[in-house]
């Protein structure tokens, strides 16, 4: 509604608009403490605060809580007590089901599945008793919210470990 | 679906954003201000469009787009209390000469903003001889001098 200031008409709402000042510095503030907390790795890519491990006697998983979809991501696995010859890794089906696998290293010798996991063997160097295989993931279009991953030795027991998916 | 909630969702965010920073920035391009709205424009155009780079992913943006803002002009022309909330409102800044220096530093303007103003659009030279400037919604600076009946 137009006003009269003076000689003149104006459409001025001064107590609404010193609500929107206040608003206006509350939403700068917020702002900046979402890029802190996405500086520190809290909304994914490579902050400080967004690398974890999981893990068990028999593997270790370090992987990325925080993901974003349709953008790249590595899990890394560390094999522990391995007997020689060959190790073979077990990743739940419905895990890989949430991403495109873009490389794996060192490069599996042969994969196998069931309804529950896939299956890679590897073969283990000489006198080794560890290995490390990294897996370059890509999130693929239709995963978002929160995704749980079960990896380990196949017939061992298996870490489990969650992850989010910001869209 | 997901292009028009992409769309949705991006212009949406724009316009909370361009809210919060505050109507300055959109009525004057220094290079600071271009900047900013090259790498906005730069970085919107990747989460707008996907990986789908087909004729029928871009006019469906463009649609949805197009359509969100006949809606909201729509809603702005039922409802003042909307404008006001989307657009803001025109505010005196400058009374017979003198600035209001707080309404000024709420909205980060100082003198010699107005003083641009005076002299582009009413080839004034001081303050005094201005009657009102008034900050408008768009973020410009209207000057209504001394002389004007």
């Amino acid at each position: 509604m137009v006003k009269q200031i003076g000689t003149l008409e104006l459409d001025e709402h001064l107590r609404f608009q010193k609500k929107m000042w206040v608003l206006e510095r509350a939403a700068w503030i917020l702002l900046t403490i979402v890029l802190l907390a996405a500086f520190l790795g809290f909304m994914g890519g490579y902050g400080f605060f967004n690398q974890r491990v999981a893990a068990n006697q028999n593997v270790g998983v370090t992987y990325r809580p925080f993901l974003r979809r349709v953008a790249p991501t590595d899990v890394t696995v560390r094999l522990k007590d391995l007997q020689g010859g060959t190790a073979q890794l077990s990743v739940a089906q419905d895990y890989l089901n949430h991403f495109q696998v873009q490389q794996i290293m060192p490069q599996p010798t042969s994969a196998t599945s069931d309804t529950q996991a896939l299956y890679y063997e590897f073969t283990v160097p000489d006198g080794a008793t560890a290995m490390i295989i990294t897996f370059s993931l890509l999130t693929t279009p239709d995963t978002y919210g929160t995704i749980q991953g079960t990896i380990g030795q196949k017939g061992l027991p298996a870490v489990n470990f969650n992850q989010f998916v910001y869209p | 679906m997901d292009v028009i909630i992409r769309a949705v969702f991006i212009y949406l965010f724009l316009l909370l954003i361009f809210r919060i920073t505050g109507n300055r920035s959109l009525a004057r391009i220094t290079p600071f201000d271009f900047i900013l709205l090259l790498i906005v424009g730069e970085a919107t155009q990747q989460a707008l469009l996907g990986n789908d780079y087909s004729l029928t992913n871009a006019a469906l943006v463009i649609t949805s787009l197009v359509v969100l803002h006949i809606a909201f002009s729509l809603i702005k022309q039922r409802s003042p209390k909307v404008e006001q909330w989307l657009e803001g409102t025109p505010i005196i800044i400058l009374e017979n000469g003198q600035p209001i220096k707080k309404r000024m530093d709420k909205e980060r303007i100082d003198e010699s903003d107005i003083l641009e103003s005076a002299r582009q659009t009413q080839g004034l030279e001081r303050l005094d001889q201005i009657k009102y400037a008034i900050f408008e919604k768009g973020g410009s600076i209207t000057v209504i001098p001394k002389s004007s009946k």
